[in-house]
């Protein structure tokens, strides 16, 4: 038969125990936050580079669109379009 | 275990301000990197100046009508600046633009080059993140005319400056 003194240290211990788990979890918590900040963190560093970024962004397609270089070619090619194929090939660097 | 919390809060505090620390750093420390960019719109701005409204630039020709091209009047003639900042002692940049004819493609009837000749090579290597440290190119064609002659203009415009675009 164990005495009341003892009864009340184990109780104790298991309350310990418990509290012990609560920071534990508490902690996993915290680093798991920290990791998911510095991977965004790291992201956001890459898109730094912004050659990268816009290429991830946008596909090759977009990027032909926009370009202010194509509409020189256009233009002349509305005054003088004589050999058009072989000029639009040597345009887009095609063999 | 008063004591043991504090020494908890303590080590927890610590790693939270290493990683807020490592973060701005990171972030804050890492340069935008816009030679690509800069290298496009420099090669933007010399198409402009070489081609308007699909027309070859009437400066490049004499009053023959042959072409005379640029007499190292480039920057002022495209009023590109070409000077870098104190920290660089060589030229940042490189232009090429070369005129060819439809019959030939390979060797350009007239081609005018300025800068920095050393910054050629990254060109080969631009696409490789090893070689970062290197310049960026940008090449870009496009047709034009004058008259009833045709013109394949080839612009290549690379820009180095690493140092303030690269860590």
């Amino acid at each position: 038969m164990l005495s009341k003194d003892k009864i009340k240290m184990i109780k104790g211990r298991k309350a310990q125990t418990a509290d012990g788990l609560t920071w534990l979890v508490a902690t996993l918590i915290i680093i798991v936050i920290l990791i998911v900040f510095v991977s965004i963190t790291n992201l956001l560093v890459e898109t730094k580079d912004i050659e990268r970024f816009v290429k991830g962004v946008f596909s090759s397609s977009d990027a032909e669109e926009v370009s202010k270089i194509d509409v020189k070619t256009t233009l002349a090619i509305g005054k003088n379009s004589n050999n058009q194929d072989a000029i639009e090939r040597w345009v887009k660097n095609e063999p | 275990m008063d004591k043991t919390i504090s020494i908890y809060w303590f080590a927890i505090i610590t790693l939270v301000a290493i990683a807020i620390v490592y973060m701005v750093s990171a972030f804050y420390g890492a340069p935008y990197d816009i030679r690509a960019n800069e290298a496009g719109l420099l090669a933007n701005r010399v198409a402009d100046c070489l081609s308007q409204k699909g027309e070859v630039s009437s400066f490049l020709f004499d009053s023959e009508g042959n072409m005379i091209g640029f007499n190292n009047d480039f920057e002022e003639k495209c009023g590109i600046v070409l000077s870098v900042e104190e920290i660089w002692t060589e030229s940042q940049y490189y232009f090429y633009a070369g005129f060819f004819s439809l019959e030939d493609t390979q060797n350009p009837n007239y081609f005018y080059e300025t800068g920095n000749l050393n910054l050629i090579p990254s060109c080969e290597v631009q696409k490789d993140k090893e070689f970062d440290n290197l310049a960026k190119c940008v090449e870009k064609r496009f047709y034009s005319t004058s008259g009833e002659k045709q013109y394949l203009i080839k612009i290549l415009s690379v820009v180095r400056k690493t140092e303030k675009n690269v860590k």
